[in-house]
């Protein structure tokens, strides 16, 4: 069956607007903090979670006992709780004899647990009933029609039909299915784990599944006939169609079924997702898949199993299952109930016996019993949950008095108060740390310097830069700012012994310019060129080796080995292992000429035409003249015919040399498109000079630094280091997309020093001295370490105060070490440990192969201020804040604020979402317990040997013996800058004002000329009023 | 000018946000485009207000066009393919008859 173009496009149009709720999924060896409901930040945050609650079964708020612990320990404003119960009572009518606000806070604080559960068959009459201490009425017929509703609600529309026979009739098709499924993706994505690769993988995962199904024996064994529906379509789209229509599912209904399939295995999806969108990705180029493929399979799959499990009075299309509910809507429910697990226990016998023999007569009567006792039951309960209330709100007498229709209003109130309740928390939480964040702003201008300060050093916005910058600036004369990691120079690098590209900015970015690292120790170790074919060998050594490394001709001129040097050894603990020892290395970042670059191509290709003239023709090298391998080159260019002489040389006839010179050109890759190719390649090394001071002057101007500089600035990145970790990635730096910073440091010290780039800086009005020198350093965040980087470039003249640089580095690493570790200890140690024994523990963490959890990398994060360091230098934010330095008088034309929004700020909110959610629910949304994680396909986690790829952080990351450490918060973040300006910025890029007005970041915005604080809350700015009072009291302190 | 063979096609100009084009120019592949024209970071207003262009560090939310010229059977199909994406985001195709000299840059 071959679908018509239309239908096939529309088709994947579909499926690409039913993944979009998915989350990518990285590759662990770069994980990317993202937020998991990320493909619904169209919406606003509480629709979305309700809506994730819906797809993903994720809950979006803490349970309420872990909000009334953090009530207890002061991290939630109680006003701001009571004002939030106030402004819902209002919207409600009230009940006589109960005071609404006071009887829903005592639930909200006193009652452990939600007191609504959705009563299906006890009326509110049943329960007033038993509040009185009577039964409830005898035999009330059950309203069939509302039944039924239900029941298409509840089974029908909401899932697919193998799910929906799966709750009706107590199958396992869906287990089944995802575990076939998931055996089939380990198959197809390994990356190197697996000693067995599946066949066929080139031509993509539906291809190569389908081939292998139509021969699976396992599959035929277990009776399931997939061919049969294989048959019926060569390409996944048809698939799909054949799959849908034989289902009878509705067009419209299309896509939203297609979500449901999908977020089965959101993990695995998500990286499907991703991979189909890496254009860059070695393995994607090489075995294509997308989410068309894999819905198809999935799609597939589930209809064989559904025909497997086939009998008589089973539905087998949407119609079918529709008229089964309407038919026997008594049955269903019962069926219903007993396979949900929702059965009344005394009855279930009785149900199961029913529903086994399936004579209507006996169900209809075992229905009718089963209703009144549930009935009772529902009501009884209720009844014991409101008298428990109404014994904490010290009012039990009022509850026997409300009349049937205030019980019911009563009711109707606690169940609309209880789906609202989680965002009345999480904003008195968020109410709180903006309380605690403004009570110890300092807006008081700095005073003036006589001298510069001794060192500048720039750090990461990252959380973990905080306690360092501050331990830094507290031992000496340091001044200290923050910048998105990459310091605003997007590169992909070619590391040395690596073949394949890193992109070192946010995942929002693709670099465009290519920076090598170039080994400046000598050459290279024989041992890992070897294995390589000897022609590249040669290159390297002869003509390139000033340019580029081995890795770098594969992946610069298109030759394709890069697979066999790609690093899928991954995580960064084995790679090490294998280079043990890094050589001393230089950075390539200067642009290539257009003569060097022709003349590199030039040299290529001479060394490929006289390997192909040994190899093919077998002319001994005194032979091959260059005189020769001219004219070879300029005839494979052109499409001229080879010469008579050309062929004389080599010993052929016209027609031979014809075939060689073709050769050259097909096999060898020798003519002009490839040419041309090869030079855009080699064009994407480097930045120019004029390109390197933009970068730099833009980066300095972001943060405020334009005067004043000391003598070093430091440009410090981060990493981790962390031994049999699979998420060690995600404790490196985000702005350099889950990568170490070293990079990015080491590049942006190198444009800094260059005299061109300072001369280009100056003649644009910034002018930095020549004794100012840039240091590259590396901020270990497991350890607290800093490491100087390229020590060997540092100018004699500042040698004498490296020392006194190294001690305040060093000092400042100790006091870091021991404020963090008091964190990561047992609580019940008694003592935090010294700085001496802070940092021996920081170290061990750093190589302990059993340690869960080395570091808190960014937990705990609730902050991101944008603005200048004074602001919030004397409060101990204790690692919980972003810090984005900015200085609103020299962006007039707020184009750098909207730089840090798009990037910097955006990058945060995904930091935080991913830990909010991970929180509150770490099973769904977050990876759960590390300790059961296996690496699968070297790309990810399953728990256990087969599982949906886990997704989000695991439960070490965010809990602490049991209760959550991270306190999940949506991003507060805090702008300073005039009011008019910040707002403008903000509201002049559509992401970030979605992201506000839709409520995903808590948006603050400090006016340094009023020092009115400004919040976007409840869909508009309003000036927040406790600053007046902030601000008039020199304390600082906010009255709770 | 009289040499000219010129022959009639139809241009596309698909405005979609940057995020989505890998899955824009995937359909159009499919649909047997064979080459297209990409613009990025433009500026405009729509229903969803003033789009910026001159953001740096953020590729998926700036506004991109695809300029692609194909022949009059395929834009019906393509239309058909897009609508469901368009019926969730926000952008526009605009269509308009054109003549190209080189009618073979065009084909398969």
């Amino acid at each position: 069956m071959s679908l018509a173009l239309d239908r096939k496009l529309k088709i994947r149009a579909m499926v690409y607007v039913a993944g979009e709720p998915i989350p990518y999924f990285w590759p662990m060896r770069n994980f990317i903090h993202h937020n998991p409901l990320h493909g619904l930040e169209k919406l606003p945050f509480a629709q979305a979670v309700e809506k994730g609650q819906a797809l993903f079964h994720g809950k979006g708020f803490l349970p309420r006992k872990t909000y009334q612990r953090f009530l207890q320990e002061g991290k939630i404003d109680r006003a701001s709780l009571l004002s939030g119960v106030k402004d819902f009572v209002a919207t409600r009518n009230s009940v006589p004899g109960v005071d609404l606000s006071h009887w829903l806070m005592t639930l909200l604080t006193q009652v452990a647990e939600p007191l609504s559960k959705e009563c299906f068959v006890a009326g509110t009459g049943d329960v007033h009933h038993a509040l009185n201490g009577r039964v409830p009425e005898g035999f009330r017929p059950v309203d069939m029609d509302a039944l039924s509703t239900w029941l298409h609600k509840k089974v029908g529309v909401a899932r697919p039909i193998y799910e929906a026979v799966d709750i009706l009739f107590g199958t396992h098709i869906g287990t089944t299915l995802d575990d076939l499924l998931i055996k089939s993706c380990l198959d197809f994505f390994d990356e190197g784990q697996s000693a067995w690769t599946m066949p066929g993988r080139e031509s993509g995962l539906f291809n190569a599944w389908r081939e292998l199904s139509r021969r699976n024996v396992r599959l035929f064994l277990r009776g399931v006939n997939i061919s049969q529906i294989l048959a019926q379509s060569t390409t996944p789209e048809g698939a799909i169609a054949y799959t849908m229509d034989t289902l009878a599912v509705p067009e419209a209904r299309w896509a939203d079924y297609f979500s449901r399939e999908l977020v089965h295995l959101h993990g695995w999806a998500g990286f499907i997702r991703w991979r189909s969108s890496a254009k860059h990705y070695y393995w994607g180029q090489h075995y294509p898949a997308d989410l068309v493929d894999f819905l198809a399979v999935r799609l597939a799959l589930g209809l064989a199993l559904l025909k497997e499990e086939a009998n008589s009075n089973m539905p087998m299309s949407a119609p079918e299952l529709a008229q089964f509910i309407d038919t026997y809507t008594a049955e269903a429910f019962l069926r219903h109930e007993f396979y949900s697990g929702d059965v009344v226990p005394q009855l279930a016998t009785q149900v199961e016996d029913a529903i086994l023999r399936g004579k209507q007569s006996n169900i209809s009567r075992v229905f009718t019993t089963y209703v009144e006792r549930k009935r009772a039951d529902e009501a009884m309960l209720l009844a014991q949950r409101l008298h428990d209330w109404s014994t904490h709100a010290s009012n039990t007498s009022v509850l026997a008095s409300l009349s049937v229709e205030a019980l019911d209003s009563l009711l109707a109130t606690v169940q609309a108060f209880e789906q609202t309740e989680g965002m009345l928390w999480l904003r008195a939480m968020e109410t709180r740390a903006m309380q605690v964040l403004l009570r110890d702003v300092d807006v008081t201008p700095p005073a003036p310097r006589d001298k510069r300060p001794f060192a500048q050093a720039l750090f990461c916005i990252d959380t973990r830069s905080e306690r360092i910058r501050r331990q830094l600036e507290h031992i000496g004369d340091y001044q200290t700012f923050g910048i998105a990691g990459f310091f605003g120079v997007p590169i992909g690098i070619l590391e040395l012994g690596k073949g394949s590209e890193t992109h070192l900015c946010p995942a929002v970015v693709t670099p465009k310019n290519l920076v090598l690292e170039m080994n400046a120790s000598g050459p290279v170790d024989e041992s890992v060129v070897s294995v390589f074919e000897h022609a590249l060998h040669e290159l390297k050594n002869s003509v390139l080796a000033p340019f580029a490394t081995v890795e770098a001709i594969g992946l610069l001129f298109g030759f394709d080995m890069i697979g066999k040097t790609i690093a899928p050894l991954a995580y960064g603990s084995w790679r090490r292992k294998l280079f043990p020892a890094k050589q001393m290395t230089r950075l390539l970042l200067d642009k290539l000429g257009r003569e060097q670059a022709d003349s590199i191509l030039r040299a290529v290709q001479r060394a490929v035409i006289v390997k192909a003239v040994e190899h093919e023709l077998g002319l001994p090298p005194e032979r091959i003249t260059d005189d020769l391998v001219r004219q070879l080159r300029e005839t494979a260019l052109t499409k001229e015919m080879p010469s008579d002489e050309l062929a004389r040389q080599l010993d052929l006839d016209l027609a031979a040399c014809n075939a060689f010179v073709t050769r050259l050109r097909d096999a060898y890759r020798i003519n002009r498109q490839f040419s041309r190719l090869q030079f855009e390649r080699l064009g994407r090394i480097g930045f120019s000079s004029n390109e390197q001071a933009h970068l730099l002057g833009q980066a300095l101007r972001s943060i405020g630094l334009v005067e004043h500089f000391s003598r070093f600035v430091l440009l410090v990145g981060h990493g981790s280091a962390s031994e049999n970790n699979p998420y060690e990635s995600a404790l490196d730096c985000g702005a350099c997309g889950g990568n170490s910073g070293i990079f990015n440091a080491r590049t942006m010290a190198q444009m800094a020093n260059k005299s061109e780039v300072r001369r280009r800086l100056r003649e644009q009005g910034l002018d930095i001295p020549a004794d100012v020198y840039f240091v590259a350093a590396l901020h270990n965040t497991t350890t607290d370490e800093i490491t100087i980087l390229d020590r060997e470039l540092i100018p004699p003249a500042h040698l004498i105060y490296l020392d006194r640089l190294h001690k305040g580095l060093k000092a400042a690493s100790r006091l870091c070490a021991q404020e963090r570790m008091a964190t990561l200890v047992p609580s019940d140690i008694g003592a935090p440990p010294d700085a001496n024994a802070s940092s021996r523990l920081a170290r061990r963490n750093a190589s302990d192969w059993s340690q869960a959890r080395p570091e808190w990398g960014l937990s705990r994060n609730a902050y991101f201020v944008i603005g200048r360091r004074q602001l919030t230098q004397r409060a101990g934010l204790a690692g919980r804040a972003f810090l984005n330095s900015y200085d609103w008088r020299v962006d007039p034309k707020r184009r750098l604020l909207e730089s840090i929004l798009t990037g910097p700020l955006v990058v945060g909110q995904w930091i935080n979402m991913e830990h909010y959610f991970s929180t509150v629910d770490n099973e769904r949304y977050g990876s759960g317990n590390k300790a059961y994680h296996n690496v699968a396909g070297r790309f990810g986690v399953m728990t256990g040997n087969l599982s949906d790829l886990r997704t989000g952080l695991p439960a070490q990351t965010v809990l602490k013996e049991g209760h959550p450490y991270h306190e999940p918060l949506r991003l507060i973040t805090l702008i300073e800058a005039p009011f008019e300006h910040a707002r403008s910025a903000i509201e002049g890029v559509v992401t970030i004002k979605r992201l506000v007005q839709n409520g995903w970041i808590r948006m603050l915005v400090l006016d340094p000329e009023t020092l009115a604080v400004h919040l976007y809350d409840h869909g508009a700015w309003q000036q927040w009023t406790c600053l007046t009072r902030l601000f008039s009291n020199p304390q600082g302190v906010i009255e709770a | 000018m009289n040499n000219l063979n010129l022959s009639t096609l139809k241009k596309l100009e698909i405005i979609l946000e940057g995020e989505h084009q890998v899955f824009a120019t995937d359909l159009l592949e499919r649909a047997g485009v064979t080459g297209y024209t990409i613009i990025n970071h433009l500026s405009g207003k729509g229903s969803h207000g003033f789009h910026e262009g001159h953001v740096m560090f953020n590729e998926d939310s700036v506004l991109i066009m695809i300029i692609t010229a194909v022949s009059e059977e395929l834009v019906q199909p393509i239309l058909e393919g897009f609508a469901p994406f368009f019926s969730e985001h926000t952008g526009v195709i605009f269509i308009s008859d054109i003549q190209v000299s080189r009618l073979v840059k065009f084909k398969d």
